[in-house]
C-alpha cells in the first residue's frame, strides 16, 4: 500500500543533501483488504503500487525517485517532487522449482533468491546465512561493500563496488532485474545469452519478459534513471568464511611489486590498502575465502565509536577537530588514521560476509566522501598523485584503497582492466572540498590516467567526462537501452530525469 | 521604546538559533542483532520529527505522540531510532528562564517489518 506523508524537508542519511519535497511516500507490503498468500503476491502488489504511481506521476507531470536507504552521498537519489521510500518493500524468497527456465543451471537454483527492493545488505545477509526453514541452506552473498544498511537494489543501481578482488562489485551478482517505469506491465530483465526464469514466473509476476544483454547491463548501474527497480533476482554462494590476517605495513615499491603481481591477488578474495597520505606506508588487508566452520567467535563490529557505556563524538565534534587551527594537518591525519587502524579494519578476524561487514554507522554530519577508480596499472602514479595533492592543500584525511574485478555493467565505474582500484577518501564539506576535488581529476587527466566516477558519491560527471569514462558506444548503449524501456515515451522518462542525469548529458 | 529593541534582537537570534543550529545530539537506538551479529539500524522509513516545550521544571510537559510509525492498512511498526536535540537557541531558553521552558526537537525513525 501507498502512505502518502505529504510536503516535509528531507535530508540524506549522512546529511549531505537538504531539500524541500512535496510529498514523501511510504509503499509497503501491507493490504487492508486481503491477507496476502504467496511471495509472488507481495512482489504483484508492489508493482502494481508503483506502476499506479508513476502513472499518476505522468498525469501531474511530477518527478519521482525511490529513495532506497538514502545512502548515497550525491543528491543522485532525490528530487523535490515526490520521494518514494522503498525500504518497507523487503521480502526475499525463493522461486518454485518450476520456475526456472530449462538452461539455467541445476546446481544454482537453490541458490538463487528473489529479493524485493526495500531489503538491506544486512537484512538479506541474516535471510542468507541464519536460514529458519527446515531444507532452506545457508547462504552468503559474493561481495558487498563495507556497509550494511544500503539497500541492495540502490546499493547496485549506483554500483558499491566492494573489494571482491576476483569476483567484481554488487551488480555482478544479480542474475535479473524487476523494473517499473510506467508502461503497461512491469518489466523482467535479463541477460539473452543467460536466462534464468521462465513463462510460469512470468506468468505469477504478472510481467513482461525482456531478453537482452545491452538492456540488462544498462539498467543494472541506471542510478533511478530506468524507472524504479523493485526486485533482483540474486545469485548467492553457499555460505563462506573469510580469513583475514592481522594487516601488513608495506613500503611503496613491495605495494608496487606485490600489486603487478597476479600471482599475489590471485588466491585472494578481499583487498584492500589504506595510507595516511602524509606518511609513507600503506597497510594491507587481505581476506581469503575459506569454508565454514563453527565455533569461531563472532568479529567484533567496526566503525562502532561509542564506548561500552555509550559515550561518543558528538555528531559534529569531527568537524571541530579537523577545524582546529595551530595544528597541522599532517598531525590530524595521523590521529585520524591511528583511530581509523583500530576501529575501521578487518585484521586477525575470521567470519562469515553478515559478521564482517556491518557497518550502519552514519558519517559525522559535515563530511563527504569522494570514490574514483582507475586500472591498477596506475595504482601507484595515482597514489603519489593524491598524496602529493593532499600534502600541497594542508589536508587531514584517511585514503582507503579497494581492488575490485572488472563488471559488465555500461556505466559500472568499476570497470578498469586488468582489475578496478577504487581510491576512497573522505573529508570536510567545506570550501576545500570542491577545490580538492577538481584538482585530483586535472591532474589524473594531465596525467593521463583514465578515470571513472562513483555514481553515488560524486556529482562532477559532465559530457566531457562521460566520454572520457564511458566513451561513445556505452553511451549510445545506455540511451537506447532507456529509450526502448520506456517504448520512447519522453513524458515518462521525464518524471526519472534528474539533475546529475542531465549534468551527464544523458537527459 | 528603546530597551524593546534589543530584547526583540534577543528573540529573533533566539528563534534563528533554535531553528539552524544544533547543539547537543543524543541518539537512543538498538543495538546487537540475531546471532550475536551487529545489524546497526534498519530503520524502515525517514526521519519524523516534533518540537517538544516542557515548561516549570516538569510541571506541564509536551508528549511527543508518534502516529507516523505504521503501515498503510495501519499495522503499527516499532521505533528503531530517537534523536533528541537541543540547539543553542533551547539551551539558552532554558537557561535564560531559568528552566521555566525548555524545548527541544525530537526525531524518530520507525523499524522494518520483520521479514
Amino acid at each position: 500500500m501507498i502512505k502518502r506523508n505529504g510536503p516535509r524537508t528531507w535530508k540524506n542519511i549522512h546529511v549531505t543533501n537538504t531539500q524541500s519535497l512535496e510529498d514523501l511516500m511510504d509503499v509497503d507490503n501491507s493490504n487492508a483488504q486481503r491477507r496476502l498468500q504467496s511471495p509472488y503476491d507481495f512482489l504483484n502488489q508492489a508493482s502494481g503500487d508503483l506502476n499506479a504511481l508513476i502513472q499518476e506521476a505522468k498525469a501531474k507531470k511530477k518527478k519521482l525517485r525511490a529513495i532506497g536507504s538514502a545512502w548515497a552521498l550525491s543528491p543522485i537519489q532525490s528530487t523535490d517532487h515526490w520521494l518514494v521510500n522503498t525500504k518497507l518493500l523487503n521480502k526475499c524468497f525463493e522461486a518454485d522449482a518450476d520456475c526456472f527456465h530449462p538452461d539455467y543451471p541445476q546446481d544454482k537454483r537453490p541458490l538463487l533468491v528473489i529479493a524485493q527492493c526495500g531489503i538491506s545488505i544486512a537484512e538479506l545477509n541474516v535471510y542468507l546465512e541464519l536460514p529458519r526453514e527446515a531444507g532452506r541452506l545457508a547462504r552468503s552473498m559474493k561481495t558487498t561493500g563495507i556497509g550494511a544498511g544500503q539497500t541492495v537494489v540502490g546499493a547496485v543501481s549506483g554500483n558499491t563496488h566492494g573489494a571482491a578482488v576476483n569476483f567484481g562489485a554488487l551488480p555482478d551478482f544479480v542474475a535479473a532485474i524487476q523494473l517499473c517505469n510506467g508502461t503497461d506491465k512491469p518489466l523482467w530483465i535479463e541477460r539473452s545469452d543467460r536466462p534464468v526464469m521462465n513463462e510460469t514466473f512470468f506468468d505469477r509476476i504478472q510481467s513482461k519478459p525482456v531478453r537482452d544483454t545491452d538492456i540488462f547491463n544498462s539498467a543494472l548501474v541506471s542510478f533511478g534513471a530506468f524507472g524504479i527497480i523493485t526486485a533482483f533476482a540474486i545469485e548467492t554462494a553457499p555460505l563462506y568464511q573469510i580469513v583475514f590476517p592481522v594487516i601488513k605495513e608495506v613500503d611503496e615499491p613491495k605495494l608496487a611489486s606485490l600489486l603487478a603481481d597476479p600471482g599475489y591477488y590471485s588466491g585472494l578474495y578481499h583487498l584492500e590498502f589504506v595510507f595516511n597520505p602524509h606518511e609513507e606506508t600503506y597497510f594491507l588487508i587481505e581476506g581469503t575465502k575459506v569454508n565454514y566452520e563453527e565455533g569461531h567467535p563472532i568479529p567484533k563490529p567496526l566503525w562502532i565509536v561509542s564506548n561500552a557505556s555509550g559515550y561518543a563524538p558528538g555528531d559534529r565534534v569531527g568537524r571541530l577537530l579537523l577545524k582546529l587551527p595551530l595544528v597541522s594537518a599532517a598531525r590530524k591525519s595521523k590521529i585520524q588514521f591511528k583511530e581509523y587502524l583500530k576501529n575501521a579494519v578487518l585484521s586477525d578476524v575470521r567470519g562469515t560476509s553478515g559478521q564482517l561487514f556491518t557497518a550502519t554507522i552514519t558519517y559525522l554530519e559535515g563530511f563527504i566522501e569522494t570514490a574514483l577508480a582507475v586500472s591498477l596499472d596506475d595504482t601507484i602514479a595515482t597514489l603519489r598523485l593524491l598524496k602529493q595533492a593532499t600534502r600541497d592543500m594542508k589536508l587531514p584525511i584517511v585514503v582507503q584503497v579497494r581492488i575490485v574485478h572488472p563488471g559488465d555493467a555500461v556505466f559500472g565505474f568499476t570497470c578498469h582492466f586488468p582489475k578496478s582500484v577504487v581510491v576512497e577518501f573522505g573529508m570536510l564539506r567545506d570550501s576545500d572540498y570542491p577545490k580538492f576535488e577538481e584538482l585530483i581529476l586535472t591532474k589524473l587527466r594531465g596525467s593521463g590516467i583514465r578515470y571513472s566516477l562513483h555514481w553515488s558519491k560524486n556529482s562532477l560527471v559532465d559530457p566531457t567526462r562521460l566520454l572520457q569514462m564511458y566513451g561513445t558506444d556505452r553511451i549510445e548503449t545506455w540511451k537506447r537501452s532507456r529509450q526502448t524501456l520506456f517504448n520512447g515515451d519522453a513524458d515518462l522518462m521525464d518524471i526519472f530525469n534528474h539533475r546529475d542525469l542531465k549534468t551527464a548529458g544523458l537527459a | 521604546m528603546k530597551p524593546h529593541v534589543p530584547k526583540l534582537l534577543v528573540f529573533i537570534l533566539l528563534l534563528i538559533s533554535m531553528t539552524f543550529f544544533s547543539c547537543s545530539v543524543t541518539h537512543v537506538y538498538q543495538a546487537g542483532g540475531p546471532a550475536g551479529r551487529e545489524m546497526g539500524n534498519q530503520p524502515g522509513t525517514e526521519w519524523g520529527s516534533d518540537r517538544s516545550n516542557v515548561f516549570f521544571w516538569g510541571a506541564i510537559r509536551d508528549d511527543v505522540r508518534i502516529e507516523s510509525c505504521k503501515l498503510g492498512d495501519g499495522t503499527r511498526l516499532n521505533i528503531e531510532e530517537i534523536k533528541i536535540e537541543k540547539n543553542l537557541g533551547c539551551q539558552l531558553a532554558g537557561l535564560l528562564t531559568l528552566g521555566i521552558w525548555q524545548p527541544s526537537k525530537i526525531s524518530w525513525r520507525c523499524a522494518k517489518p520483520v521479514n
